[in-house]
């Protein structure tokens, strides 16, 4: 065992390759390095300037950056600007960026240093809601910025953050917002360097957070243009796709583009969608050590459509790639000689690649521009390209041609469209000029079949689309009318309604529309005062203009629409900031008509895991707040940041802003549906049962946090005033939020009820449809803020549609008892008296009364059948029952709800959690599994049946019972019959049903003073 | 504590009194299982006793974790070698011909393309009947592969390799390295320090039949226990031809795999054959 010598000469070779090669690899390590922030524990450096190819020459030009302060008022303004004290306002001669500051992040980015504000300096508009920067889906591949440095040098002003991924602090980014002078866009460069020991999946990209209803993102490739492949989150991996550059512009009133090219490389990866879009580079794994470098360019233009973005990039590209460009210009001329309105919908062009023979999977749609009043257009496209292009006209397709190859600028010939007919509206009411909304809709199926359409296939569809369904006036097939309104509306029959809601007759016009033809059509309304109770004023808790993300309406739009529904009360509730509509208010004159409540709707964006037995992160639903106090230079407008917080949390938030002590908390759409992998409803993020009982402290379940405290608050998630028991016009989810605001009552958490058209514009639900008639014995004139939502979260009122209500009994005392949230000891004689009234044109087919959650009579017999179109008001049913035939003989406290309108589908609960959530939708007479919608055709057949997805249906395909594939709901049936007059409800309540609900009345039976309920 | 000590002290003692790597038949039998957690073969066990061979190999590697939306598979062919040298000496070096890898998250992305070679070599310090001290240096070449495209990593891992004949059946190993990664780059160069630890037995109960089993310790590189492994194998030879199967699962540290698997198909091309052989 002795140690045999070693020879030190035969194993010094292996050891001298081995210093080398080392040696070598540090030096070609060290040789290599530039001037970056890409080494992490550099905390000095500067990042490199982006795209230095580009070079922009004008007179004079200059760029700068500074905070924003307190009272500024030299901020980019518009729809959706949100600029704030604190943030980073970066311009140059042409443009005018915002970068929020790392404390107020906006919407998905968990901080600030993203961009959200974006605005040409000519019109200092800004239409867009925010860019920021990520590598993938979940809430973690988000960016968290840490630092922010603003940057000024010569020729140059910058903005420099730096920080990691939310989820990974391991995985280092920076990012350079640069402006140099003359240049129609802002410059970017992001770093990003792995030093975990992990491989990632990134694909570092822009996140463009549309909202859904604003901008269309288009992108230049085969088959594509506007028309981007739908998706779900899971599949998003299938809609990836590479393409030169994206524009974007909105569809409302004096809309900006915007658009975005890479300048260190000719193609962009991603996907789009109207809600987010991802513009950037290719995913790929990113295994330790390695990093990525992504620098692109963002242009902004004034502008309808997304042809100025277009020529933008195409200068941009020409500079960075040598691609050359031409500019084709044409005009479209009515038949007739009539002129062109700017109106997005009426005449606009889209050049393809690609000539009227090419496939449209084929062509590759490269510029959308809109002819100006007097049809002139004109477009950049890159040379040496043959191209032809397309006219639509309210959504249809009425040119398509060829330009043939552009190899340098060229006129195109004039190209007639079909001519339509204009048509002026005039409303009144009761003989004097009024505010209403007017309706159209074909009035026979050719028509219907003639006019149906979509924008660019995006949105609803409208049938007519008379304008864009996000914007202003005119939208989709409705108008709002003030002043007479010109329009042009294309050939054929129709019904054209107006009016002004609930305490209003209905007026309709049938008309038979030429091409060509000018026509007047008048409507004169009457009102139906005495359908107004007494001391009531009606009130939307749920409204949103353009001031939300996912709303494009302008306000003076939107203040019309108020005033066209005839609500005496709005809650400005706008997503995650508040609002006030005070300038609007005040250019109508209408502030002692008309009341508006700052508000604000919390709106979880970002996903985190606070629900403890939830394989995925949620979001806490929807939440209003009203009164806020708006400040116009606050981030969110004077709300608190609204992410990663349970409600009570939440609540705290909101309180420390100075919410006052009469403000009023509501819980939002609780059975709201998921929206984008976000929950909208908060009992349905906990996954409720309904069968179970509320649980008194926190454990395993999410239902556990149904009413209880968040860890460090003095607030339980239940401390909340009302709860929406109507949503929205279409009363989709009625029956859930009834199922929770009824699970409440039974187990003794009583909270008013309220119905609000949560309307984002004039398209999606109809204003004050539905909306509450509340009774504070105040006015609009004197209005006394406290006295009203003080009677609002005692819930002394009643949510309708259209139906109005009178609910009441005695008290002991012998006096009158009306709905609310308090209780009281009923009469021992006492009765239930109920009367229910409306407008001719409002069907009441039923009166339901619901003892402790179930329906123990209905009354189906109006007392009169009116013509709808008459101009008196109806009393429909008028009864009175002894609560001793209603209520239960155990003798423990109880509640009553009163419900009035059409009846309700039958549903029925198959994932066995106490909520109905499927109805019979194959129509077989009776409700199972098999009339689930599991293939997301929007049709329940045989396909549906194949359970276990193997491609046949057969025996193995029985779900177990209480699976939780459920739905859809069923909807009471739309009537097709235009002498129905539900018919005639429905045109002016798009997808509704005649409904009104009374708030509880809480009889204390056990004498305990109290209402007390316990699980059944 | 004392117990042991005295009895490796008597197993010492009773070893054989056969040269420790004097039979290449049993050089391919004994030794550390080549399946680590590092790309190609760099970090892994180093034979102590080393021999001319080629081989083709294949290696998987999973990840699988639902709960953090995680999952990165790969695979990976390779060829492999050894050469002797001066009775002592050794080169060796491997070569992922092919590596397919996969990683799943809210995105997913994959590769499939060449991977990253080694090249080192080893020298027996020390040697005697029982048991031989190999030192050896290796390198993991920053070469262009995927998936990376803007840095180009490399380690460098030296050490000493211990065989130890206890038994005519039973023979014990251990690799203690110090290592060192990073990455050539226009980015940080990310350098990591570790050391390596393995020790691991090998059970012949035949003449061509093996099983290994093995504990493959990590310190360092950015945390103090990048991962305790658990390993198992199996190795048949017969004449020139052999084939290998092994596992190792990580039981504690940072390391995020399920588990780790390696195959080889070995070739023993030596001019020097042990004589029983023939």
């Amino acid at each position: 065992m002795i140690p045999r010598p070693i020879d030190a000469r035969r194993w010094a070779p292996a050891l001298l390759s081995s210093v080398v090669l080392c040696g070598l690899v540090l030096t070609h390590e060290l040789g290599c390095k530039t001037t970056s922030c890409l080494v992490a524990a550099d905390e000095t450096c500067t990042m490199q300037s982006p795209c230095e190819r580009l070079a922009y020459e004008c007179a004079s030009g200059a760029a700068s950056v500074r905070r924003i302060t307190r009272d500024d008022d030299d901020i980019p303004v518009g729809l959706d600007a949100l600029g704030a004290e604190g943030d980073v306002l970066l311009e140059n001669d042409r443009v005018r960026v915002v970068i929020d500051a790392i404390d107020h992040p906006h919407a998905l980015a968990p901080t600030g240093g993203t961009i959200i504000d974006l605005a040409t300096r000519a019109e200092n508009r800004d239409g867009m809601e925010s860019i920021f920067t990520g590598v993938g889906l979940l809430p973690g591949d988000a960016v968290a910025y840490e630092t922010l440095e603003l940057l000024e040098g010569e020729g140059f002003a910058a903005v420099q953050v730096r920080g990691h991924l939310d989820g990974d602090e391991s995985i280092v980014v920076n990012t350079r917002y640069e402006l140099r002078p003359c240049e129609p866009g802002v410059r970017i460069r992001t770093e990003m360097v792995n030093l975990s020991l992990d491989d990632r999946v990134v694909a570092l990209v822009d996140g463009w957070f549309w909202g859904g209803r604003s901008e269309i993102p288009f992108t230049p490739t085969a088959g594509r243009g506007f028309d981007q492949p739908s998706f779900g989150l899971t599949e998003i991996g299938d809609v990836y796709e590479s393409f030169p550059y994206m524009a974007a512009s909105g569809h409302g009133v004096d809309p900006t583009a915007v658009g975005i090219t890479r300048c260190d490389a000719p193609m962009l990866d991603g996907f789009q969608d109207v809600e987010v879009s991802a513009t950037g580079m290719p995913r790929r794994i990113l295994p330790p050590s390695d990093f990525e470098v992504y620098e692109r360019f963002i242009t902004v233009a004034d502008g309808v459509a997304i042809g100025p973005a277009v020529d933008q990039l195409l200068e941009a590209r020409r500079q960075l790639f040598d691609e050359t460009w031409a500019v084709v210009s044409g005009r479209i001329e009515v038949q007739g000689g009539r002129s062109i309105n700017d109106n997005e919908t009426r005449s606009p062009v889209i050049v393809y690649e690609g000539d009227p023979s090419t496939p449209m999977h084929e062509r590759v749609p490269v510029t959308q521009v809109v002819p100006d009043a007097d049809g002139r257009f004109s477009a950049r496209v890159r040379r040496r390209r043959s191209y032809g292009y397309t006219v639509t006209a309210f959504g249809r397709t009425v040119v398509d041609d060829a330009i043939g190859p552009v190899n340098e600028d060229r006129t195109i010939d004039t190209r007639l469209i079909p001519s339509a007919a204009r048509v002026t509206l005039v409303v009144a009411e009761d003989g004097a000029p009024t505010t209403a909304q007017v309706f159209f809709h074909p009035a026979d199926p050719a028509t219907r079949d003639a006019v149906t359409a979509r924008l660019f296939d995006n949105f609803e569809e409208c049938a007519p689309l008379l304008g864009p369904p996000m914007g202003g006036s005119p939208a989709c097939n409705r108008v709002l009318v003030r002043e007479p309104v010109t329009l042009d509306v294309p050939p054929g029959r129709y019904d054209v309604y107006a009016t002004r809601g609930p305490f209003s007759s209905l007026v309709r016009r049938e008309v038979e529309l030429a091409a060509a033809q000018e026509v007047q059509l008048l409507f004169e309304l009457a009102s139906l005062a005495d359908l107004r109770p007494n001391g009531a004023l009606s009130a939307d808790f749920h409204v949103h203009g353009g001031a939300s993300f996912d709303s494009s309406i302008p306000d003076r739009d939107r203040v019309l629409a108020f005033l066209a529904a005839n609500v005496d009360v709005i809650a400005a509730t706008e997503h995650d900031a508040v609002w006030s509509y005070e300038e609007a208010l005040a250019a109508l004159n209408v502030g002692d008509r008309l009341v508006v409540m700052p508000g604000l709707e919390t709106t979880g964006h970002i996903l985190f895991d606070w629900v403890p037995d939830s394989d995925f992160p949620r979001v806490v639903g929807h939440w209003n707040f009203w009164p806020m106090t708006f400040d116009p230079n606050g981030p969110y407008r004077g709300g608190p940041w609204d992410e990663l917080a349970e409600p009570g949390t939440l609540i705290e938030r909101v309180v420390a802003t100075g919410f006052p002590a009469h403000g009023v908390v509501q819980l939002n759409h609780p059975w709201g549906a998921m929206f984008f992998g976000r929950d909208t409803g908060f009992p349905r993020a906990l996954s409720l049962d309904a069968n179970l009982p509320i649980p008194a402290s926190r454990d395993d379940r999410g239902q556990s946090l149904l009413a209880t405290m968040p860890p460090g608050t003095e607030r339980s998630n239940a401390d909340y005033d009302t709860q929406e028991v109507m949503n929205g016009s279409a009363n989709e989810d009625y029956l859930g939020h009834r199922a929770y605001w009824f699970y409440l009552l039974e187990h003794g958490v009583v909270r008013a009820g309220t119905a609000n058209s949560d309307s984002h514009g004039l398209t999606d639900s109809v204003l004050g449809s539905p909306r509450n008639i509340v009774f504070a014995n105040v006015d609009t004139a004197t209005f006394d803020e406290v006295a009203f939502n003080t009677a609002v979260k005692r819930g002394r009122m009643f949510g309708t549609n259209g139906p109005m209500l009178e609910v009441a009994t005695l008290d002991t005392s012998g006096a009158t008892v009306t709905p609310s949230v308090d209780v009281f000891e009923a009469a021992p004689n006492a009765s239930l008296v109920v009367r229910v009234r409306a407008a001719p044109w409002v069907p009441v087919d039923r009166v339901r009364v619901v003892v402790n959650g179930e329906v123990v009579r209905v009354r189906s017999a109006p007392l009169v059948a009116p013509d709808p179109f008459s101009s008196s008001s109806n009393l429909l049913y008028d009864f009175a029952i002894p609560l001793a035939q209603l209520l239960p003989d155990d003798g423990r406290d109880a509640w009553i709800v009163v419900e009035a309108g059409a009846p309700l589908a039958e549903n029925a609960d198959l994932d066995c959690d106490g909520v109905v959530d499927t109805g019979d939708n194959n129509g077989d007479g009776r409700i199972d599994w098999r009339d689930v919608e599991r293939n997301d055709d929007d049709v329940v057949d045989e396909r549906d049946q194949d359970v276990d997805e193997d491609g046949d249906v057969d025996e193995d395909d029985v779900p177990e019972r209480c699976d939780d594939e459920v739905g859809p709901v069923a909807e009471p049936p739309a009537p097709t019959d235009r002498a129905d007059p539900l018919y005639h409800f429905r045109a002016v309540t798009p997808l509704g049903y005649p409904l009104a609900f009374s708030n509880p009345l809480l009889i204390d039976r056990d004498g305990d003073g109290r209402f007390t309920r316990g699980a059944k | 504590m004392r117990a042991l000590l005295f009895a490796a002290l008597a197993m010492l003692m009773t070893a054989t009194a056969e040269a420790a790597c004097t039979e290449s038949w049993r050089a391919k039998l004994e030794g550390p299982a080549p399946v680590g957690f590092l790309p190609s073969r760099f970090g892994v066990g180093v034979a102590a006793c080393a021999h001319d061979e080629l081989e083709l190999g294949a290696a998987a590697r999973a990840i699988v974790e639902p709960s953090d939306f995680y999952g990165n598979l790969s695979a990976a062919a390779l060829v492999a070698g050894s050469l002797t040298f001066l009775e002592r000496g050794a080169v060796f070096g491997s070569f992922e011909v092919l590596r397919y890898q996969t990683v799943i998250s809210s995105l997913t992305a994959s590769t499939f393309a060449p991977g990253r070679p080694t090249v080192g070599a080893s020298w027996r310090f020390v040697e005697s009947d029982a048991w031989v001290v190999t030192g050896f240096g290796r390198s993991l070449i920053p070469t262009d592969a995927f998936p990376y495209e803007n840095a180009k990593p490399f380690g460098v891992d030296a050490g000493a390799a211990l065989q130890l004949r206890l038994t005519e059946a039973w023979t014990g190993y251990g690799t203690f390295a110090a290592l060192a990664t990073g990455a050539v780059s226009r980015g940080p160069a990310d350098l990591r320090f570790g050391f390596t630890t393995i020790l691991g037995a090998t059970f012949r109960p035949t003449h061509g039949f093996a099983l290994v089993t093995e504990a493959d310790a990590r310190f360092g590189r950015g945390s103090a226990l990048e991962y305790l492994a658990l390993g198992a194998g199996l190795r048949v030879h017969l004449d020139r031809r052999g084939f290998e199967l092994f596992v190792k699962v990580p039981v504690a540290g940072r390391e995020r795999s399920l588990a780790t698997l390696g195959l080889r198909l070995r070739y023993d091309f030596g001019v020097a054959l042990d004589r029983r052989l023939r």
